[in-house]
């Protein structure tokens, strides 16, 4: 008998990816890099310390989540695990880009993940989950 | 200050630019993909309860309803109540009328009837 998957609140990936839009947007704006790191890190210690070290799931958890009304959909964990994976990857290779001087390629970097999560906020279309989806089919 | 005002434009560049390209990826034309069949199609779902009564209407208004089911979405403790959604399709697979909910049932005559002049439409 198998153990049936882990599956998480379909609201916790969409509000983890509409703040680090919305950090990466302001990043770029105001030309601070160091709110792509601080976005890199919450990412970081929300994938590898679990939901107790996400910010912005406890956010979620302690704000919005009791605002709710009605049952909540819930999805696979695995698929916005590997996209929250892939998007640890991409920004802390963007604050190393940064770090060592490669400005316009870390914004660079920096942007795609901006694109990518705002997609995901947006229209729950997100593509690390369907890489995640075609590379166990 | 005017620069900022320019990374707000390509922010909103980027954005509506990855949405677009979605949008696209999305509408492509799949190999497998078929066009609705020309007629009246009943979209239903679990838990639809308004869609045997939206069924009867469109027969009792003289169309045959095409049923086309939709799997059950997971929800936690509870399950989704589907609504009927009725799609006109004319011969080219563009939904020309479509009603869904409370909608469908009290215009089942108005679907029947324009699915009607399409065909007479086509046959003439």
């Amino acid at each position: 008998m198998t153990a049936p998957a882990a599956v998480v609140d379909v609201n916790v990936p969409r509000f983890n990816q509409a703040m680090v839009a919305v950090l990466l947007a302001v990043g770029f704006v105001v030309q601070w890099w160091p709110l792509v790191g601080l976005a890199a890190a919450i990412l970081a210690a929300t994938r590898f310390g679990g939901p107790r070290w996400g910010l912005f799931t406890r956010g979620y958890l302690r704000w919005i989540r009791p605002r709710l009304n009605g049952p909540i959909a819930t999805e696979e964990a695995n698929p916005p695990r590997f996209a929250q994976l892939l998007g640890t990857a991409f920004l802390a290779l963007a604050t190393g880009l940064f770090l060592t001087g490669w400005t316009a390629a870390g914004w660079g970097v920096a942007l795609i993940v901006f694109a990518l999560a705002l997609l995901a906020a947006t229209t729950r279309i997100c593509v690390g989950c369907l890489i995640y989806q075609r590379a166990v089919s | 200050m005017e620069e900022a005002a320019l990374r707000v434009v390509v922010l909103a560049l980027i954005g509506g630019g990855a949405w677009l390209a979605v949008a696209w990826w999305q509408r492509r034309p799949l190999a497998g993909s078929v066009l609705l069949p020309a007629g009246v199609t009943l979209v239903t779902g679990p838990g639809c309860s308004m869609c045997g009564p939206v069924e009867q209407a469109l027969r009792r208004a003289g169309v045959e309803p095409r049923l086309s089911q939709v799997d059950a979405v997971e929800l936690s403790g509870s399950s989704i109540r589907s609504l009927p959604a009725a799609l006109v399709v004319d011969d080219r697979g563009t939904v020309v009328m479509r009603r869904s909910g409370r909608a469908a049932l009290d215009d089942a005559e108005a679907l029947a009837d324009r699915w009607r002049r399409i065909s007479a439409e086509t046959s003439a």
